[in-house]
C-alpha cells in the first residue's frame, strides 16, 4: 500500500494554501537530483508555473503533460 | 499519493452524493464515518454493503475507509466482515485499540475475514511508534497506520519528520483537517512544506481531506459542488408566507 519508490513521487498541490503552492513546487524541484522528476497534480492547467520555471530555472527543467483535465492536470517536472 | 474525501465534509450527503462530489473534485478515495447520511453502518445488510461497494466502485473510489462509531466493547466480527465486504480499511484510534486486549480480538476477527485495520494516531511520534508496534502484531498487510494531522498547533512540517519516521512504511493514510476549501485559511501552518516532504519521500498513500470544524461545512458544500449555492429559499416555503393582500384572491 505504501512505498518509497522515487518513481512514484507525486505532489498534489490541490490541498496547499495558494501562496504556498509555488514555493512547495520549487522546493520539491530543487531537492531533486539531475535526471529525477516528480508529478505535479493540480485542478487547473498550471501553465503559468511553466513560465516561472522558464524564468527562474532556464534550461534546467523538463515539462511533460500526463493528463490535461478537465478535472485534474498532471505534469511530470524533471530536473536536467 | 491519492486524495480522498471524508464524509465529515458532507455528513448530510447520501452515498451517491458523496461519490459524485469525489468525481467532481477528482478525488480517488473516501472515508465513510458511521452515523452520517451515506447510511453505511456495521448494522447494514450484506445487500446494502454490496450496493454501496458498487456505487463507490462506479465512481472510481478504489481506496475506502470506514470509521465506526466509537464504542466501549465492539463486536469485531461484523466490523471485520463489513471491512472485507466493502473493501474498506476500518479506522480506529490506536490508543483505544491498545486497551484491554482489544487489538488481539480485532486482529483475530480481521484475520478470519480478510478485512483491514487502520490505526489512527495523532501528531505525536511516540503514539505513532506505539501504533506501529500494534500493527506489527497483525498479519502482514492486515493493519496500517493513519496519521490524524491537525494543522493547528506548531507548524505541521516541524512535526512531520519524527512522525513519519516513527510510523515508517506502515503509514498508509493521512487525515488532513482544514484542507480543501479551507486551505487558504491554513496558510502558514506548514501544509505546503509537508506536501513537499511527502513527495520527496515518495510517500504513496492516501490523503483524506476533512473539515477543521463543522462550522465550515457550508464552504465545503459549495466546494464539493453540492446544491446550487445561494437560492431564493422558496422551494419548500409555504405559500401562506407570500400574500399580496389581506383576504384577496391568490
Amino acid at each position: 500500500m505504501t512505498s518509497s519508490t522515487p518513481g512514484r513521487r507525486e505532489l498534489d498541490v490541490r490541498v496547499i494554501p495558494p501562496r504556498e503552492k509555488h514555493p512547495a513546487i520549487f522546493a520539491t524541484f530543487d531537492a531533486l537530483s539531475a535526471g529525477e522528476s516528480f508529478v505535479l497534480v493540480n485542478d487547473h492547467d498550471p501553465f503559468p508555473l511553466r513560465y516561472q520555471f522558464e524564468a527562474e530555472r532556464p534550461d534546467g527543467f523538463e515539462w511533460q503533460y500526463l493528463e490535461r483535465g478537465p478535472v485534474v492536470w498532471r505534469v511530470r517536472i524533471g530536473r536536467r | 499519493m491519492r486524495l480522498g474525501l471524508s464524509s465529515e465534509a458532507a455528513p448530510d450527503a447520501s452515498l451517491e452524493e458523496v461519490a459524485a462530489a469525489c468525481v467532481r473534485r477528482g478525488l480517488g478515495a473516501v472515508e465513510l464515518v458511521e452515523g452520517h447520511a451515506h447510511g453505511v453502518s456495521v448494522r447494514s445488510t450484506d445487500v446494502a454493503i454490496d450496493r454501496a461497494a458498487r456505487a463507490l466502485g462506479d465512481a472510481g473510489l478504489a481506496d475506502r475507509v470506514f470509521r465506526p462509531e466509537p464504542g466501549g466493547s465492539p463486536d469485531w466480527e461484523p466490523i471485520a466482515a463489513l471491512s472485507a465486504r466493502l473493501g474498506a480499511g476500518v479506522l480506529i484510534p490506536s490508543a483505544w485499540a491498545a486497551e484491554s486486549g482489544r487489538m488481539d480480538a480485532a486482529a483475530s476477527a480481521f484475520g478470519r475475514t480478510g478485512g483491514r485495520l487502520l490505526l489512527a494516531h495523532p501528531s505525536d511520534p511516540a503514539e505513532a511508534a506505539a501504533a506501529r508496534r500494534l500493527a506489527d502484531r497483525c498479519a502482514p498487510g492486515q493493519a496500517t497506520l493513519a496519521w490524524d494531522a491537525d494543522p493547528d498547533g506548531p507548524p505541521l512540517v516541524a512535526r512531520a519528520a519524527p512522525v513519519l519516521d516513527a510510523a515508517g512504511p506502515q503509514l498508509s493514510h493521512i487525515r488532513l483537517r482544514g484542507s480543501g476549501p479551507e486551505a487558504a485559511a491554513s496558510e502558514g501552518k506548514g501544509i505546503g512544506a509537508l506536501m513537499a516532504r511527502l513527495t520527496l519521500r515518495g510517500w504513496d498513500g492516501v490523503l483524506l481531506l476533512a473539515p477543521a470544524v463543522s462550522a465550515r461545512l457550508p464552504v465545503w458544500r459549495i466546494w464539493l459542488g453540492r446544491g446550487t449555492g445561494w437560492g431564493c429559499g422558496s422551494r419548500t416555503a409555504s405559500e401562506d408566507l407570500v400574500r399580496l393582500g389581506t383576504g384577496g384572491a391568490r
